[in-house]
């Protein structure tokens, strides 16, 4: 035993006496001691691994939940369906069918009826800057179009 | 830790400890709050640096705690005096009658009580023992002292009256 100082040799007598006694036997049972101590041991461990599977559980299901929405990428037909869809309807009808000046549907009239009168009487069917006499002109239509343009 | 390990520790401690945790516990209880320690031994990462203090700590802090859920200082004090197993197997060739030893333990003040068990049975420094009761080592030197005497007093006492 140590740190004995101060201790009288009576005092020392009584510790040996003392110490004499056996102390009395615990009942305890060694092979349940053993077991139950390997059983927490073994479940400290498997905790361990519980412990880091939860881990590595939490942080798959926070990327799956936390990831990027994938960007489609750009495809030049849907561009163009896009545009499509800006156009209004009138707009897309009014670029498929340009419009015609009357002016100038006139102009090309009288200039089918003098090539006609031209091919027909020489130049002498030439008029001269008057305009060629009963020339209230019909509406044009595709109808009227190819009829002046088979005549010619 | 292996369980090599854990038995020679089991063999030189249990007993020594089962009889410091029946300072405050029945025999009973004591033998759980022990077998408790060992098993929370063998759940450490690491063998602690001291063993015999640390499980002579683990159990007075698990006796303590398992006396203020049951029962208040009266009736340990009663349970102790009253009924106790053996603490000690009486030999012919003991200098002390160990019913004697137990019955004037039990006359100790608990604080002394403890230092002595911890430091004549438990064979722990003063300085362990200051760490586990969390005392300074003039205080448990005092404490030892006054516990000495008080049971060289009581046991001249019992010597000098008749029995019968």
């Amino acid at each position: 035993m140590q740190n004995t100082d101060g201790l009288t040799p009576i005092d020392r007598e009584l510790e040996a006496a003392l110490g004499g006694l056996r102390v009395a036997p615990a009942t305890i049972s060694r092979n349940r001691v053993m077991f139950d101590a390997g059983r927490a041991s073994a479940r400290r461990r498997s905790r361990l691994w519980q412990g880091s599977s939860c881990v590595l559980t939490v942080l798959l299901l926070a990327s799956v939940v936390s990831r990027p929405t994938p960007t489609a990428p750009q495809r030049p037909a849907e561009t163009v369906a896009e545009r499509k869809a800006d156009i209004s309807p009138a707009a897309l009808s009014a670029a498929s069918t340009p419009a015609i000046d009357a002016e100038q549907v006139r102009a090309f009239r009288r200039y089918l009826r003098m090539r006609q009168a031209v091919l027909e009487r020489g130049i002498d069917a030439l008029p001269g800057s008057t305009e060629i006499p009963g020339s209230i002109d019909p509406p044009l239509t595709r109808e009227n179009l190819d009829e002046l343009l088979s005549s010619t | 830790m292996d369980a090599g390990q854990l038995s020679s520790w089991y063999d030189a401690h249990c007993d020594r400890l089962v009889l410091y945790a029946r300072n405050w516990l029945p025999k009973e209880s004591a033998q759980d709050v022990v077998q408790g320690a060992f098993v929370r031994l063998m759940t450490q990462k690491a063998a602690p640096e001291d063993v015999s203090a640390w499980l002579f700590r683990t159990v007075r802090n698990a006796a303590i705690t398992r006396l203020r859920r049951r029962a208040s200082r009266s009736r340990r004090h009663a349970g102790l005096s009253a009924g106790q197993l053996p603490w000690f197997e009486g030999r012919p060739e003991d200098l002390i009658d160990a019913r004697t030893a137990q019955e004037v333990l039990l006359t100790l003040p608990a604080e002394q009580r403890e230092v002595v068990l911890l430091r004549i049975w438990g064979q722990l420094s003063l300085k362990q023992i200051g760490e586990i009761v969390g005392r300074p080592l003039t205080t448990v030197h005092s404490r030892y002292k006054a516990a000495l005497a008080a049971i060289r007093e009581r046991m001249e006492q019992s010597c000098r009256t008749p029995t019968d």
